[in-house]
């Protein structure tokens, strides 16, 4: 057992350094860099001098060997460096935009998944009845629209009717102003969660009709249990398992589409920061931030697959 | 079509043409009765790649026709102050432009004076490209890595699984938006690039597909008789993963269409192409006051996407193994 | 065909006849508007028709209410007209007083008039820009950078109107031009740094103290040599062509007179450009190894207002500078927030429809004009020229573009008033090789439309360029990638530019070769620089001052700067010269008029100018800036006259239910 975790977290380290280098030489293939990125249309009256002179004061002009090399050291000692955009420390940048991507990740997910169970359920347990084609289909037809077309719209609803207030310029945390917070996330959380957990449902709703023709349900039923007994304490916990295994995918969609999300409603977290670091080429703030999110999925999966093999043996051998 | 097999009866004769097809509309009428939310999403399919072929003969209008008519009005040397009052007075002819819905543009046009119906045609093509595309490099890659992963275990396996791994740690989209920067965002370099940002997922189904296989019985025996690894790959294995192809290029589809959609509302999609998601984006400034170009187009895109979602799930509800039969 | 929102005839509640009214005039029917308003309903039932009536009534009353109304309007701008005739008339007898007395008077004797409507108090909110590369003016070409100093530090004169280039004097009261190649600049007396602020606690600043020749000419020396303190040379000074203009200074007791290299006659209108802000010598000097970190102490001036935060990304502060000097009750406003740019028009209007910010700008005049609409008793709209010209670049430095014909042919094939028409609604006026923005240099609308690539007989123009490209041998040029710059396709409502564009030159040459595509800046910028660069279409660099001569120069001189085609003409060299040594304004305008006339029968050389659009500016009617007229604002940036004009009017209606987030005091 002890070897399997030790095993599982080597991978996972190995993981997280291929993702780092992947995204630190990513954002340097791409054209262009911070010093002509960050002059925009200014940089028509900049001169050859002063671009260079920029380039210099950034460590942009070194041999891209010794900027990994120094990268990776730096890292290694969790010096994640300064934005160029913010001048701020990297550090300080996540910590301030973490806690935003959580409060709505969080909520997504809750958003997420209390329409996927259900409706994973209900459609495994009436499986090709009218219910399970009506419910199914509507929640398809709900996963199926671009999360950005249903916030445009939500918001200019919003607006027309001057329904709540959407504070994009206090950006409130829920702890902070939960009034305020929440009206602010309420768009982008649904919008989210009816994109993000497309896959959970399907998973669900496959493994329930698998489950649910095991043995040990029959039995169940047998045994002459409700059936709503035999569907919640016996097949949907069962059920639910593969689906904590896609977790780590899970979370990274739902990262996916708040980095849309965010950048709509002006909310500062990690999705806004990924976009803003790569169009601007924030080499320092991209490369951290796509790690940051590395460790996150990865993290999740190493927790699920440890838990998992001290679940079930036979995983820790194959 | 008049003829019509009897699916339980086992002909002892190999099938003609015609029976085969006979059976193939059968089992195609069976499907569709027995999955009839998968065979909506079939005939939602079916009518957008009608659609796409036949763009050109139902588009009323080229795309990038700009309709205008001349201006009665026109001032020479307007002040900015008339200007702000009648901003039209500037231009002697004037662009057609947010023409609501109606016999001549049956969706309006848009605000640069373009029929938005014939855009919304167009658009088609390219969704069906990038996901159809982007679908076939992914399974084919994925076929090929996996295989590759799955045959040659250890060292090889090992690289590629943790490869694959760092692939799905990263948000698909900043993927696509990363690689999509690298080269000019020509549609074949879109279409590229998704499918090998999709390649995580269709190489690890692939993967579990193949190892599977290769423990059955049969690859044993044709490894007693000595059958080389290539042999073994494409005779015995490949066959028994069909299955797993096909459902890894049908669900993959709906994703790569929403990226491309999303990309291109992020500006920075293929160019030179009508793209729904770029129309999205274009009519969104006056949506309260012409919503047509956004509805539309965000209407195609959640269409499609839900055709291929809905066939994507029926096909595997009937291809997957561990259900089949039930 | 009424521009009533679909969402409105859900069951809006703020709807309003005047609103429906205005955008029915703005769509250009006039009259036959007037029979639309009403009409949007297509679900006619009695009752509505009967509300139709009446409507249509009420509308045409207020119609005849407005109509007298802008009637008076016209008799109080006459009124005006006569007044300030009758001053000139005046101001000329007093032969004696030099230029900037008069102007200064003219804005007392404004200040006067308004200084009893005006309120003190308040802040305000608006959307920044998030990059800052530099919290030193002087070291940057970016503009973000002084839209923020402008309102802190101060400039050596100031324009009073920006558009025209009248100046009036800042740090130096007045200036004098002995000759043709001195300048003469007398400091105000009682003008000193912040004494509070982040900036003012900064151990290396010198707060409080009076400003002297010394640090003027610290400050002229420092860009003219691009020297640092430490005695280094630094690439990166954005103004040190022009300050290279000055060959040596003379400092007296409270004056400070420059010697030009040569004569020229543009020279004192660059000091009030916004981008020459003076730096205080001991901070920006002990702070110089670090001028890349924007932070709020780092920065300290003399200017109307004294910097508090300044967090790129996340905000932006300054508060009132309670003894800005000479004007003892100026600024009007308690403070300023910025807060960071939205992402996503999306947010911005979130923000702007919720009262969070007080005023708004989109590069859709759709939708800017929509939320005027729903928000007709609360807002205004203010329409103002964009400095950044809008052209389109042929490579005519290289091969095959270096056949003029083919550069011709693009020029004449630019269907410019089409392109306003479709990209900005209308609004902008086509500009030739000198903006419409630089308005006494620029060829009025009327010539323009005698002149071939600007006719309104766009067929004729059409007609032509085609005949050149079959004869230049245009159809065998292969497929033709035309560049849009990312940065302008990535705005929703342009994002088909680059169709746009390629669809032009298809009809225009009846061919299928352009092909449009979209590059970042930070990728064409260098291709200019390296004159290696792909044809073009979307901003160029802004406009800075009112004078012209200067930006032609630079494009079109031989080796000049901005001279990315290498044109090198002997004429034009010649000519541009001794325009800008020519002090007499007719004679340098026929000068300028004669360049632009010989630029454009040779297809400007590849820089086609297209045109300068202009964009609504929408505020809540509490927010009061400073405009040009009752509908314009400024052209030009006028950052340092907003800066000491701006006000709020709190006791309006529409500043009832403000979101405005707060300041932190000093």
């Amino acid at each position: 057992m002890q070897a399997y975790i030790i095993r599982r977290i080597l991978g996972a380290v190995f993981v997280v350094f291929l993702v780092g280098t992947f995204s630190f030489f990513a954002i340097r293939v791409l054209p262009g860099d911070f010093a002509t990125a960050s002059l925009g249309l200014d940089a028509g009256s900049a001169s050859a001098d002063n671009i260079a002179q920029r380039r210099a004061d950034l460590g942009l002009d070194k041999p891209i060997g010794e900027q990994y090399a120094n990268w990776l050291w730096d890292t290694v000692r969790l010096d994640l460096g300064d934005s160029f955009l913010t001048q701020n420390t990297v550090w300080y940048e996540i910590g301030r935009s973490l806690p935003y991507s959580i409060e709505l990740g969080v909520l997504i997910m809750i958003v997420g998944f209390s329409v996927a169970i259900p409706v994973g359920l209900i459609s495994a347990i009436f499986q090709d009845k009218a219910l399970d084609y009506s419910l199914r289909g509507l929640a398809i037809l709900a996963l199926a629209a671009p999360v950005f077309w249903t916030a445009a719209i939500a918001s200019l609803v919003v607006l027309q009717w001057d329904l709540f207030l959407i504070d994009v310029i206090g950006q409130p945390h829920l702890w902070e102003d939960p009034g305020n917070a929440i009206t602010w996330y309420l768009i982008p959380m649904f919008a989210g969660g009816f994109a993000g957990t497309a896959t959970t449902m399907r998973l669900l709703r496959s493994q329930m009709l698998e489950v649910l023709r095991q043995d040990y349900v029959r039995t169940a039923r047998a045994k002459g249990l409700r059936e709503s007994v035999v569907i919640t304490r016996h097949a949907l916990r069962n059920a639910l398992l593969p689906v904590l295994t896609v977790m780590g995918v899970t979370i990274a969609t739902i990262i996916g589409s708040q980095v849309i999300l965010e950048n709509m409603f002006n909310i500062p977290g990690i999705g806004n920061k990924v976009l803003t670091a790569l169009f601007a080429r924030d080499n320092p703030v991209f490369q951290s931030v796509v790690l940051i999110i590395a460790v996150f999925t990865v993290l999740t999966n190493l927790v699920v697959d440890i838990m998992y093999g001290v679940i079930d043996p036979r995983i820790r051998l194959s | 079509m008049s003829q019509i097999v009897d699916p339980t009866v086992v002909p002892l004769r190999d099938p003609t043409p015609l029976e085969r097809a006979g059976s193939a509309m059968v089992s195609l009428g069976r499907f569709m009765k027995g999955k009839p939310l998968g065979g909506s999403g079939l005939v939602v399919v079916v009518v957008f790649i009608a659609v796409a072929l036949l763009a050109t003969v139902i588009q009323r209008h080229d795309p990038d026709e700009i309709f205008e008519t001349p201006n009665p009005d026109y001032k020479a040397n307007p002040s900015t102050l008339e200007l702000a009052r009648n901003p039209d007075i500037g231009s002697p002819v004037l662009v057609s432009q947010f023409e609501e819905p109606g016999g001549g543009h049956w969706f309006g046009t848009d605000k640069f004076g373009r029929d938005i119906w014939s855009q919304v045609i167009h658009g088609s093509r390219l969704s069906l490209i990038v996901g159809l595309g982007a679908s076939v490099i992914a399974v084919v890659g994925g076929l090929i890595i996996g295989m590759i992963s799955a045959y040659y275990a250890g060292i090889v396996d090992l690289l590629i699984q943790r490869i694959v791994d760092m692939l799905q740690a990263i948000p698909f989209l900043v993927l696509v938006l990363v690689f999509t920067q690298i080269t000019e965002r020509s549609v074949l370099n879109v279409v590229l690039w998704l499918g090998v940002a999709g390649l995580a997922i269709t190489t690890r189904l692939i993967r579990s597909a193949v190892l599977q296989v290769r423990e059955s019985e049969f690859v044993l025996a044709a490894r007693v008789v000595g059958a080389s690894d290539l042999r073994i790959m494409i005779r015995h294995v490949l066959p028994n993963c069909v299955a797993v192809l096909i459902i890894a290029f049908s669900i993959g589809i709906g994703a790569y269409i929403l990226a491309e959609a999303s990309i291109s509302f992020l500006g920075a999609g293929p160019q030179g192409i009508p793209s729904w998601g770029q129309m999205v984006q274009a009519g969104r400034g006056s949506l309260d006051l012409h919503p047509w170009q956004t509805v539309f187009a965000g209407g195609a895109i959640m269409m499609i996407v839900l055709g291929f979602n809905l066939l994507g799930d029926a096909l595997r509800d009937v291809l997957d193994p561990r259900l089949r039969g039930a | 065909m009424s521009e009533r929102s679909y969402w409105q005839r859900m069951g809006r509640k703020r709807m309003s006849r005047r609103g429906i009214l205005r955008a029915s005039a703005r769509a250009g029917v006039g009259a036959a508007g007037l029979a639309l308003v009403g009409c949007g309903d297509d679900d006619d039932d009695g009752q509505q028709a009967a509300a139709q009536v009446q409507q249509q009534q009420q509308a045409m009353q207020q119609q005849a209410e407005q109509q007298a109304m802008q009637q008076q309007q016209q008799q109080a701008m006459q009124q005006q007209d006569q007044q300030q005739a009758a001053q000139q008339a005046a101001q000329q007898e007093a032969q004696e007083q030099t230029a900037d007395e008069q102007a200064e008077q003219q804005a007392a004797q404004q200040q006067a008039a308004v200084a009893s409507t005006k309120k003190y108090g308040g802040w305000i909110v608006e959307q920044s820009a998030n990059v800052y590369e530099t919290y030193d003016a002087q070291r940057t070409v970016a503009s973000p950078v002084l839209q923020v100093l402008a309102r802190v530090q101060s400039k050596i004169l100031r324009f009073a109107n920006p558009d025209t280039g009248d100046l009036v004097g800042d740090l130096a009261e007045t200036w004098e031009l002995p000759d043709s190649t001195t300048v003469v600049l007398n400091l105000r007396d009682g003008v000193s740094w912040h004494s509070e602020g982040p900036g003012a606690s900064h151990p290396a600043a010198a707060p409080g103290r009076a400003l002297t020749t010394q640090d003027i000419v610290w400050n002229i020396d420092r860009q003219r040599n691009k020297l640092l303190e430490s005695g280094e040379e630094a690439g990166n000074f954005g103004r040190s062509a022009y300050w290279g203009g000055v060959s040596t200074i003379d400092q007296a007791d409270n004056s400070v007179t420059l010697n030009l290299v040569e004569p020229d006659a543009t020279f004192v209108q660059g000091f009030a450009n916004e981008f020459n802000l003076i730096n205080q010598p001991e901070l920006v000097g002990g702070t110089e190894d670090q001028y890349t970190e924007v932070d709020a102490s780092k920065v300290i001036g003399t200017g109307p207002n004294i910097l508090t935060r300044w967090d790129p990304g996340e905000g932006i502060a300054a508060l009132r500078n309670p003894d800005f000097y000479g004007n003892p009750d100026k600024p009007y406003l308690d403070g300023w927030v910025w807060v960071q740019t939205f992402q996503d028009p999306n947010a911005y209007r979130i923000a702007f429809e919720q009262k969070q910010v007080d005023s708004m700008t989109d590069p859709d005049p759709n939708t800017i004009l929509a939320i005027h609409d729903d928000l007709i008793d609360e807002t205004y709209l203010t329409f103002q020229g964009v400095a950044n010209t809008v052209a389109i670049f042929t490579p005519s430095n290289k091969a095959p573009w270096n056949d003029l014909r083919l550069t011709r042919a693009i020029d004449l094939a630019i269907n410019r008033r089409q392109l306003i028409q479709q990209l900005h609604n209308g609004l902008g006026k086509v500009s030739g090789p000198v903006s419409w923005m630089q308005e006494a240099w620029a060829i009025s609308q009327e010539d323009l439309e005698t002149i071939p690539g600007y006719r309104v007989d766009k067929d004729a123009d059409i007609e032509e360029a085609r005949a050149l490209w079959n004869a230049a041998g245009g159809p065998e040029l292969g497929q033709i990638d035309w560049v849009t710059s990312e940065l302008w396709a990535s705005r929703a409502a342009w994002s088909a530019t680059p169709g746009i564009i390629a669809e032009m030159f298809n009809q225009a040459f009846d061919t299928d070769q352009f092909n449009g595509i979209t590059k970042p800046y930070l990728e064409i910028i260098p291709s200019w620089i390296n004159k290696d660069f792909d044809p073009f279409f979307s901003w160029i660099p802004n406009i800075e001052i009112p004078d012209a001569r200067a930006d032609m120069i630079g494009a079109f001189t031989t080796g000049a700067g901005s001279n990315y085609w290498d044109v090198s003409d002997p004429y034009i060299d010649e000519t541009l010269i001794a325009a800008k040594q020519e002090l007499d304004y007719d004679t340098a305008f026929q000068m300028i008029r004669d360049v632009q006339d010989y630029v454009m029968e040779r297809g400007q050389f590849g820089r086609s100018i297209c045109y300068n659009y202009i964009y609504p500016w929408i505020g809540y009617n509490y927010n009061k800036i400073e405009k040009k007229t009752d509908e314009e604002g400024w052209n030009f940036l006028a950052v340092s006259l907003q800066a000491m004009e701006h006000y709020l009017d709190l006791d309006d209606p529409s500043a009832s239910d403000r979101q405005a987030p707060e300041p932190t005091p000093l």
